[in-house]
């Protein structure tokens, strides 16, 4: 095999390279423009925008590259999407809270660009190597935006712990890793597929593979993963929480439809078994323990939590066989990004000088200063608590006729009872913002990029919810180009 | 429905109290859906019966959870008080 890189990769791989050239621009930009310019986030979006334009030669598709490192196909494509859109939002609801909080506009770009780096690399990635590579981009970039207003010990609380138990979980999904390079010879998950047939029973085997769950579990915060989760959330400023609780979440689960479908197929037996624990035991712990919080930020981390238990119910279906499964994923990912995205929006808007805004009883009497953002927000708690027509209904429908096609009709029901319970502190959330009436300190101001991002999501919610076979037929056909049909692909 | 879970019946954690109140508002609907498909059946006033059931229950378990809301505002502030 020729080393190095040949012309027709970097071709491949020009969306990572516009994105990264983007981010060194930004950095550059800062030390250029004067202190506090605000053409740092436009340069930003500009950078993101490159990107995502960049994508488009590559829509149909359905290479390797890098001697097997990446995968250019419908899969990492639709993923990209997802990543790049979340920048974008994350951007734009950003902008007004670094003048707020005082924050280094030009780092903080530069980190979140290189996250979403990170994440292209890991949704590519059919290489263990290659995964790990765009996992660590992505973590340490997170590990610093964590504690990036520095003078919070909040901040740097919630950094530290997800330093060390993410450096931890890390050395579990290594050593997992580690086992799979060591049983199968090597470390591309396409020849490791074939090499794993006939080894089910292997004592080894199936140790990787619970360390591999071990350490995914933590990165998607499935409990009892998710320990680090409420606090890193609640510590983090709130646009890095935003986009940490999507774009991190969704290249997770990018990570595990990558190890699991492609490199461990035949062992489906084993670890679809622990997804369905996880998904069970996730969903009801993070439900059950959001009932109770009073801090926005909590809430939404446990929400996202329980949500992470809805997406493994999807998984469940992919390890049984069902490409549904897969797709249904891929389709809530989508929808859960805006919704979520749009509902940090709001939070960042109740953020003034002062008041911090993320408490649930700061949304008080909302309805009667700002009744567009509480409109909005109303739409976003009822999608996340999937209640018809929003998208999140949609979501959540797909996901549990995936589990009930498969055969999995209990968890589809348990799926079903969480999002019933987790209904009233959604509703909570509404009833502050249109029934309480004492609102308290300055008027909360939607900034123009604020108004955009809320914007786009509450289209994308309304839109997704009325209409989602777009969405459904696009994550259909790059579900099709995972896992042995996508091996057959590209062995044409 | 004075006594029992749905009450700040502080016997009970508040994930349990809490939990029921979504339950109840799912279970609602659902249950009066059902008996309005029921009735339906029996009486051929099809949509209506579903349609009154669904509505039924929707209110009747927003009336409720919007109650409980409001309940559990107050708890915070007594004990905000009283710490």
């Amino acid at each position: 095999m020729p080393a190095g890189l040949s012309t027709s990769d970097f071709y491949y791989i020009l969306p990572e390279l516009v994105l990264t050239g983007g981010a060194l621009l930004v950095l550059i930009a800062d030390v250029l423009l004067p202190r506090g310019s605000k053409a740092l986030g436009w340069i930003t979006m500009l950078a993101i925008g490159a990107t995502l334009a960049s994508l488009a030669p590559f829509t149909s598709t359905h290479v390797e590259v890098a001697h097997g490192l990446l995968a250019v196909d419908r899969f990492s494509l639709f993923f990209k999407i997802i990543f790049l859109g979340a920048a974008a939002i994350t951007t734009l609801i950003s902008m007004k809270y670094i003048e707020i909080e005082r924050m280094g506009a030009g780092e903080y770009y530069f980190l979140i660009l290189c996250s979403t780096l990170g994440m292209m690399i890991m949704a590519g990635g059919i290489d263990l190597i290659s995964i790990f590579i765009g996992l660590e981009t992505m973590a340490v970039s997170f590990y610093i935006l964590t504690g990036f207003i520095k003078p919070n010990p909040r901040s740097n609380e919630a950094a530290v712990k997800y330093f060390l138990l993410g450096a931890f979980s890390l050395g579990i999904l290594l050593y997992g890793m580690s086992l799979m390079y060591g049983l199968s010879g090597t470390t591309s998950l396409r020849t490791m597929a074939t090499a794993f047939v006939g080894q089910e029973r292997d004592p080894r085997l199936v140790l990787a593979v619970i360390l591999v769950v071990a350490g995914v579990g933590f990165k998607i915060a499935a409990v009892p993963f998710h320990m680090w989760a409420p606090d890193v959330y609640e510590g983090a400023p709130t646009p890095v929480t935003a986009f940490l609780s999507v774009g991190s979440k969704a290249a997770s689960f990018a990570m595990l439809l990558r190890l699991f479908l492609e490199g461990m197929p035949s062992l489906n037996a084993d670890w679809r078994i622990l997804f369905e624990v996880l998904a069970i035991v996730t969903m009801t712990v993070g439900n059950l323990a959001a009932l109770t919080q009073s801090n926005l930020k909590r809430m939404l981390a446990y929400s996202s939590i329980a949500h992470a238990g809805y997406l493994l119910i999807g998984i469940v279906a992919a390890g049984a066989g069902y490409t549904r499964g897969v797709t249904a994923t891929l389709v809530y990912l989508f929808i859960y990004t805006f919704m979520q995205l749009g509902a940090f929006g709001i939070i960042i808007l109740m953020r003034r000088q002062d008041v911090i805004g993320d408490e649930l009883k700061d949304l008080s009497g909302l309805y009667l200063r700002r009744p567009v953002a509480a409109f909005a927000m109303l739409l976003f708690m009822l999608s996340l608590g999937g209640i018809p027509p929003t998208a999140g209904f949609m979501g959540k429908f797909w996901l549990f006729s995936a589990a009930i096609e498969a055969g999995f009709v209990w968890l589809a029901v348990i799926g079903v009872l969480n999002s019933a319970i987790s209904l009233y502190y959604y509703i909570r959330v509404v009833v502050f913002m249109y029934l309480k009436k004492d609102a308290a300190g300055s008027e909360p101001v939607f900034s123009p990029p604020l108004a955009l991002a809320v914007g786009v999501a509450v289209v994308a919610t309304i839109v997704l919810g009325v209409y989602p076979r777009l969405l459904f037929d696009v994550a259909e056909a790059s579900a099709r180009t995972l896992g042995a049909a996508g091996l057959a692909a590209t062995l044409r | 429905m004075t006594g029992g879970l749905l009450t700040a019946d502080r016997r009970f954690p508040g994930w349990v109290r809490y939990s029921g109140v979504g339950l109840e508002l799912a279970g609602a609907t659902a249950g009066l859906a059902l008996l309005g498909y029921w009735i339906d059946g029996k009486f051929g006033t099809t949509p209506w019966g579903i349609l009154g059931g669904v509505i039924i229950g929707i209110v009747g378990g927003l009336y409720n959870l919007v109650k409980q809301s409001l309940e559990a505002v107050r708890e915070a502030k007594d004990d905000d008080d009283a710490a």
